[in-house]
């Protein structure tokens, strides 16, 4: 209705809107110091009023193509603005900390604030709108996609934003947030391995009998209400106590604190999603096909391996997919009990109240759980049979 | 061929096969047939073995089908069922491939047999071996159930409502189809149904089973006309003559009949048309394209004014249609006699009503 009236597509001036307002909000951020509070700088301060007049063409184009709804062209044109919104802000920015720098002291710090976010997430929004609209080109999509992000890539590591407070803090830390990124992927990778296997035993043990499927969902449902800081906690007696009797298991490294109770803790957490999807995958398979598989002459395991697994295997790795997704998120928490990984940045900046360490790691986070969902999202569609994907 | 000695199945207390024994010929058509529940389903699955019966024997080609491994025997018994299950995942090709492949063929003869298969069917092979089951209508999908049953070349075939799930002119087509595939290949086939009308039409034997006892087993002519006891009296119904009627093809009682072609002189047509009020016109490739009405004639001066032009699946019957059909259109469309098409739509001769009067006089005899 609304849309009617407004003639144009709400999305794309919902866009709009947060773009021009992020530029009358708090920018950037000047601190004397780490630690310190600052003062908040908007758009035009930092990137002076042509660099603000560039950035309002770019958004009215944006706003004009709202009611320019049909054909390729004009979706072309609203992902190309947007993503030049997207590194054009970057860029001013990183300019504007390195000119910022030269005239502060050296140990002022210059965060990212509100304003830049707002843009952020308003370009996304607009290239969301132009993904909708390039529906029946993927390549196109693609293109509007990921063209922004890349060169953002390649400014990031030919230093061009070096001089934000964040990258200072990853200058800071360079060794230690190489370790403690691949011990995150380690815990994540490891867990959810572990996970995976027992999920799917379990799972298809659910399918196989009444008597088992109940338990076994009780205990995976139950697990997943479990607070994962009261989780990661809880295992720590128990294992103490297990190190303490038997040393050898020490000599190992199972402890109390550390990899191993965040490996556990994790492993619990990837079951459920797992063995649920496992369940509903096996489940799913028509029980005529099964029928006409064994009424063939196949045998129960020529059924399992020519029929239920090929016809589950999506469901499962959806089941991966999100458990993949959730640890990472959730071993960050793991860091609370000495297992180091990403999350360890976090709660180092929240002790110190260093907002950009923790954004050190949080975005990490956010970046390697997007990689991982686009990864395993390709994987689900290549071992998805074809027979289950052409509805025509 | 196949025989069941005193077979009993029950399920606790409720009996679902009651000390059924039956022998079934080979080369035959055994239709099982009876209200739900009657055990019909539970029968032909014990046959290969899907269920274990609680006691009695059954034997295929006179060895205890409890003597082989339940896979083997599946093997050498094809098996065909309502909901089709074809595997989703797998091409037309792979599904019809799956048995020789569980039985170690080599490739070639694989590809070979499929290809074959595909035309027995009627389905061309190269538009349909690479599809996947969701691109098929039910019709095909139900073909290509078939087909995998037949791929082995097994000397058995069990199916289970075959054309259960497919629209009533859909089953038409596959029922012919049916009736001539066999006619070539002689299986001896098992069909569950609980649709009277097909079992008389494809059975060689009908076996009437309620509450797991068989009530009769008889052919089709013989279970209309000498019902065992009331309720297969019943279960038959009162039209029970007019059923009769399916059991007889256009093909048997078909009789020439005149027809012209478009070029014919006009005389040539008085003639024709002295014997009888009709005659039939066809093309120069002598197909059926319409007919003349003898009171039209005087007002006409060349057989193309004077033909009445009909399309041609309307206004006559193929001669595989069953003589019931037949007479449902003739009753239907107010005829006397109705003209007779081949495959091809080539004028093939006409039916009467007294002919069929004189035909189910014959049966009823």
């Amino acid at each position: 209705m609304i849309r009617r009236l407004v003639a144009g597509d709400s999305l794309n001036i919902t866009g709009v809107a947060i773009g021009l307002i992020s530029l009358y909000t708090g920018w950037l951020t000047l601190k004397p110091n780490r630690i310190s509070s600052g003062v908040s700088l908007s758009f035009h301060e930092i990137a002076g009023w042509p660099g603000l007049a560039i950035i309002l063409g770019l958004w009215f184009v944006c706003f004009s193509l709202s009611y320019f709804r049909k054909g390729k062209l004009p979706a072309l044109i609203l992902g190309t603005a947007a993503n030049l919104i997207l590194v054009l802000s970057f860029v001013f920015t990183g300019l504007a900390a390195t000119r910022l720098l030269g005239v502060e002291a050296p140990n002022a710090r210059i965060s990212l604030g509100i304003g830049f976010w707002m843009t952020f997430v308003a370009t996304y929004i607009m290239i969301f709108a132009s993904r909708q609209r390039l529906d029946n080109s993927p390549s196109l999509r693609h293109i509007v996609s990921w063209t922004g992000v890349v060169v953002l890539f390649f400014l990031l590591i030919n230093g061009w934003f070096k001089d934000l407070s964040v990258l200072q803090e990853f200058s800071g830390y360079e060794e230690r947030f190489i370790q403690e990124l691949l011990h995150h992927v380690f815990l994540v990778g490891i867990s959810v391995a572990i996970g995976t296997i027992i999920g799917i035993m379990l799972g298809t043990w659910a399918t196989r009998s009444k008597r088992t499927e109940k338990p076994i969902f009780f205990i995976a449902n139950i697990t997943q209400t479990v607070p994962s800081l009261a989780l990661f906690g809880l295992l720590i007696a128990p294992l103490s106590a297990l190190s303490f009797t038997f040393p050898s298991l020490r000599e190992i490294g199972i402890r109390g604190v550390g990899d191993t109770p965040a490996i556990i803790a994790l492993t619990i957490y990837s079951l459920l999603p797992i063995v649920r999807n496992t369940y509903v995958g096996l489940r799913q398979v028509d029980t005529a096909v099964i029928d006409a598989g064994i009424g063939v002459g196949m045998s129960r395991t020529q059924v399992f391996r020519k029929i239920e697994v090929p016809l589950a295997a999506p469901l499962v790795l959806e089941g991966v997919r999100t458990a993949l997704v959730q640890s990472v998120g959730l071993a960050a928490v793991a860091a609370l009990i000495g297992a180091g990984g990403l999350g360890w940045f976090i709660f180092q900046g929240l002790g110190q109240a260093a907002t950009d360490m923790i954004l050190l790691g949080a975005i990490p986070i956010i970046v390697m759980a997007i990689i991982v969902d686009a990864i395993m999202r390709t994987m689900v569609r290549l071992v998805t049979p074809e027979g289950l994907t052409e509805g025509n | 061929m196949i025989s069941l000695k005193k077979v009993t199945k029950n399920y606790g207390d409720t009996l679902a096969v009651n000390k059924l024994t039956i022998d079934i010929d080979s080369g035959e058509v055994c239709v099982i047939i009876g209200p739900s529940g009657c055990g019909k389903t539970t029968t032909l699955r014990m046959i290969n073995r899907l269920i274990d019966p609680t006691s009695g024997h059954i034997f295929v080609d006179g060895l205890d089908v409890n003597t082989s491994k339940p896979e083997h025997l599946r093997r050498s018994i094809g098996y065909a069922i309502q909901s089709v299950g074809l595997f989703p995942h797998m091409t037309v090709e792979e599904n019809i491939a799956i048995v020789p492949e569980l039985l170690h063929w080599e490739k070639n003869r694989i590809i070979r047999r499929t290809a074959e298969l595909l035309s027995l069917v009627g389905l061309n092979s190269r538009e349909y071996a690479s599809k996947y089951p969701n691109q098929l209508s039910g019709g095909e999908a139900q073909r290509i159930g078939v087909a995998r049953a037949l791929a082995a070349n097994p000397p058995i075939l069990l199916m289970d409502e075959p054309f259960g799930a497919v629209d009533p002119l859909t089953r038409e087509r596959l029922q012919a189809q049916f009736i001539h595939i066999q006619q070539e290949l002689k299986k001896t086939i098992i069909l569950v149904t609980h649709d009277l009308d097909e079992a008389i039409r494809l059975a060689d034997r009908i076996a009437i089973m309620y509450a797991g006892e068989l009530v009769q087993y008889d052919t089709p002519e013989a279970i209309l006309s000498r019902p065992a006891n009331k309720f297969v009296h019943d279960f038959v119904g009162t039209d029970r003559a007019l059923k009769r009627l399916s059991r007889i093809s256009i093909k048997d009682i078909v009789k020439p009949a005149p027809s012209v072609s478009i070029n014919t002189p006009m005389d040539e047509v008085y003639e024709a048309c002295k014997k009888c009020r009709w005659v039939w016109v066809v093309d120069n490739d002598r197909r059926l394209i319409g007919w003349i009405d003898r009171t039209n004639l005087p007002k006409a001066s060349s057989v193309k004014e004077a033909v009445v032009m009909g399309n041609r699946e309307e206004i006559a019957v193929t001669n595989n249609a069953t003589l019931r059909e037949t007479l449902s259109r003739m009753l239907g469309q107010g005829l006397k006699s109705i003209p007779v098409i081949d495959d091809n739509g080539h004028f093939v001769g006409e039916v009467a009503l007294s002919s069929i009067e004189a035909a189910t006089a014959e049966t009823e005899a």
